[in-house]
């Protein structure tokens, strides 16, 4: 079969799909495709075969059996159609959504740890590298002017030296 | 007459109504006579417990319609049979239903009429399990665009694609055997 843009169009005329006037108007593009009066055919065709084919009846008194099973049982407690209700769609997505959410706990714990761990690498940094001597001299230290001096050198020392 | 019994009445009368045409759609859709009716009576049960949140939004068919293809649906996936069903399906009883010419029919046109009812059947069991409700829905229970999106839940672009890829898939599998 060739091809033609407005092959779809083709198939809502065959199901009885288009409104008067856009009948019309694909009728006059049909005129002259004959892709789409080829496809038409075929549809009708198909849609007649399975039409005719495959139409099967249920066992003898089944209906009768489904009024009988469902007389028998109990009515629904309120609340129990919950589940029923949600649908086998959404149903489907339930424990993905699950596993969703923990995944994202375990994410959120996973950060909250490096920021923890960076925080203790910066207070090793601190510990590691605080000039702790001069701090002691001037804890040590008897008189407040030479502690403030040593607490000063220390506190210089550590962030690198002050500008001159 | 008492609530209940209202409601049970009304059961009845869908039942009655609608009982051989959802078993029919259920049955072209998995393709085999038993599974059909144990898909239909789940879903017509179904039904009946819901039947008191029915708000009437949809009319009664097309809910009826909704229950029964979600429980194909899920029949077919709990089940995997999808397998099975692309195997021949012998010893499989179709049931014509009123298509008989009756006592005087040629045996001859009867013996085609089987082979092209199972070929039809198999070329239809070939496609993927989500084209099949559309195929099904349209060209054996003569739905609306409108109604097949409705209860499949899919929009009316969808209804038509699906539709579109179903019947090629038919097209072609149908030439395959006949060439």
């Amino acid at each position: 079969m060739g091809h033609c843009k407005k092959i779809k169009l083709a198939q809502r005329y065959a199901d009885g799909e288009m409104a008067a006037r856009e009948r019309a108007v694909f009728e006059s593009h049909a005129a002259v495709c004959g892709v789409c009066r080829a496809y038409l055919k075929e549809v009708e065709s198909l849609k007649s075969a399975i039409g005719r084919e495959q139409a099967a009846n249920p066992p003898y008194l089944f209906e009768e059996k489904i009024i009988r099973l469902a007389g028998e049982m109990k009515p629904p407690r309120p609340g129990e159609l919950f589940w029923e209700n949600v649908g086998s769609v959404s149903r489907r997505y339930i424990p993905a959504t699950a596993l969703a959410c923990l995944l994202m706990f375990f994410v959120a714990f996973a950060a909250l740890r490096t920021d923890d761990s960076a925080a203790t690498v910066a207070r090793a940094d601190i510990y590691y590298n605080f000039p702790f001597e001069n701090h002691e001299k001037a804890l040590l230290a008897s008189d407040s002017e030479s502690a403030a001096e040593n607490l000063y050198t220390s506190l210089t020392d550590y962030s690198g030296g002050t500008d001159e | 007459m008492t609530q209940p019994e209202q409601n049970d009445s009304d059961y009845a009368s869908i039942v009655r109504e609608h009982g051989a045409k959802i078993y029919n759609a259920v049955y072209c859709v998995l393709g085999n006579a038993t599974d059909a009716e144990d898909v239909t009576q789940e879903a017509f049960l179904k039904a009946f417990r819901a039947l008191q949140g029915f708000k009437g939004e949809a009319s009664v068919a097309t809910w009826l319609y909704r229950i029964a293809m979600n429980a194909a649906n899920d029949h077919l996936r709990k089940n995997k049979r999808y397998a099975r069903m692309r195997e021949p399906l012998e010893g499989v009883e179709l049931k014509l239903a009123d298509q008989s010419d009756g006592p005087f029919e040629n045996p001859e046109s009867a013996f085609f009429k089987k082979e092209r009812t199972e070929t039809i059947k198999k070329a239809l069991a070939k496609l993927p399990a989500k084209f099949r409700p559309v195929i099904v829905l349209k060209d054996i229970e003569g739905l609306s665009y409108k109604e097949i999106g409705s209860i499949l839940g899919i929009s009316i672009g969808t209804v038509e694609s699906r539709l579109f890829r179903a019947r090629e898939m038919l097209r072609k599998e149908l030439t395959r055997v006949s060439n």
